[in-house]
């Protein structure tokens, strides 16, 4: 390809959108989308549900047919990016410098890892559809699973390990789990949850080593409780994949740092998804965001941005996430961090808790489990700056309550 | 301008009745249905955003 296109970094759902949004704003030129793995652009969160319990296929986003011969797109897997030089407008692809017009950053992140505890075979990840094939064939009934962080992530697998017939113990570091993602009282309240699916949670639990010579056989805590295991799931969170962006002179802060129309810092070059910092206009402040929906919406924005064939839009959004617990949802929108939180309905332990989050007098959070009409009809609200006692009236006329 | 909602794969999220009030409704069985009786051309981004932002991939817009 001579003519420098659009070239997007990373064929997840951020990436996808991306190449989406740029043919969709009426971009023509070339377009090429390179991904690290050699699946086509796939589905992730099935991955730590239904892909476990129900062997479900691999749900592709869109298939390689369809970006090529719809879409018109240059698609490469199984191709790493190891670097981007701004002032040439090239990426280094293998032995190649790939020149670009609008460049989408979309390598989202990867899953953290303890220092020193991944050595023995059955300590395990899960972030990729490999990963989610290594579990799906180590978890069995009767299997001792040790999960290493009480996450989303960590949860989501131990309710799927469970189901399958495992014996679960998660193992959560902080007192309270789901901390950073909903805050401590919800977080607190949410742990009811694990004891609805029969999970053993141990907070406070700080590990100390993982034993075994060439097969994983015990977890040791600190304070020297010893637990027999035959799989391990390290789940303690995410970094954004960056280190091929060091020496680009783009500033990286947990993440590639943008400004409101996701634009890094170097003309033409975007982020979008689990890897973009950027400062989100709906709640005045930089964020970053590891969530399905607003990899989504990123992903449009930058696409669009990238091939300049309008004004750079903005990026508002309000976050949202869920999470499935086999036959449990739960839903929150907003952001965490509040000045109160109420609950207005029910309890997670029952099923039925729906809570908001107040910041001065708007509404700026909810958290629901099983309320789905209110949840997603409260973040309208938060987007539109809600006044928070219009929100509770709201919440309080449409929660679902369990008898 | 046509839009499909597959209701096996819907579990009811609600993204889309976020995004489009007037067009869309998650009904008591956690399934989205059109609350709109005509889809207007104006209606076309809003609808894009929903069918993108679907979690489920439930929907497609047609024309």
């Amino acid at each position: 390809m001579s003519t420098a296109g659009l070239v997007v970094v990373g064929a997840g759902l951020a990436g996808v959108r991306a190449v989406e949004g740029a043919r969709r704003s009426g971009f023509t030129g070339p377009v090429t989308l390179l991904g690290a793995e050699t699946d086509a652009p796939y589905d992730r969160p099935p991955l730590s549900k239904a892909f476990l319990t129900e062997s479900a296929a691999l749900k592709v986003l869109r298939t390689a047919e369809s970006l090529r011969d719809e879409l018109d797109v240059d698609l490469r897997l199984g191709e790493t990016v190891s670097a981007l030089d701004p002032t040439t407008r090239t990426v280094t692809v293998g032995a190649q410098e790939l020149p670009y017009a609008g460049l989408v950053i979309a390598t989202g992140s990867t899953a953290r890892q303890l220092p020193g505890m991944h050595g023995p075979a059955g300590v395990h990840t899960l972030r990729s559809h490999a990963d989610a094939v290594a579990l799906r064939s180590a978890v069995r009934p009767g299997s001792r699973v040790v999960v290493i962080g009480a996450g989303f992530i960590g949860s989501e697998f131990a309710c799927s390990a469970s189901h399958l017939g495992a014996h679960v113990t998660v193992l959560e570091a902080a007192d309270v789990p789901l901390v950073r993602a909903v805050g401590p009282a919800m977080g607190e309240e949410l742990g009811g949850l694990h004891g609805r699916h029969g999970i053993d949670v141990r907070c406070g639990a700080v590990v100390e080593a993982v034993i075994g010579e060439d097969t994983v056989e015990t977890v040791r805590l600190a304070d020297g409780q010893v637990l027999p295991a035959d799989v391990v799931l390290v789940g303690v969170g995410a970094a954004p994949v960056t280190e091929w962006l060091h020496g680009s002179g783009l500033t990286i802060e947990d993440g590639v740092v943008c400004d409101a129309t996701l634009n890094a810092g170097a003309p033409g070059v975007y982020a979008a998804g689990d890897v973009a910092r950027w400062h989100n206009p709906t709640f005045d402040r930089s964020m970053r965001l590891e969530h399905w929906t607003s990899a989504a919406e990123q992903g449009v924005v930058a696409g669009r941005n990238a091939v300049g064939t309008g004004e750079p839009v903005t990026c508002d959004v309000v976050p949202y996430f869920w999470s499935d617990w086999v036959t449990d949802r739960i839903q929150f929108v907003g952001v965490p961090d509040s000045d109160e939180v109420v609950t207005v309905a029910g309890s997670a332990e029952t099923g039925d808790l729906l809570a908001l989050y107040r910041t001065g007098d708007r509404v700026t959070g909810a958290v629901g489990v099983n309320q789905r009409r209110a949840v997603l009809r409260l973040r309208v609200m938060i987007g539109q700056c809600a006044d928070w006692q219009e929100a509770v009236e709201f919440a309080r006329s449409t929660a679902v309550r369990r008898p | 301008m046509e839009v499909r909602i597959d209701t096996v794969a819907c579990v009811g999220h609600g993204v889309c009745e976020a995004l489009a009030p007037h067009i869309f409704e998650v009904d008591d069985q956690d399934k989205a249905r059109l609350v709109a009786e005509t889809l207007e051309e104006e209606d076309r981004g809003d609808l894009e955003n929903a069918v993108n932002q679907c979690p489920e991939q439930a929907l497609r817009l047609l024309g």
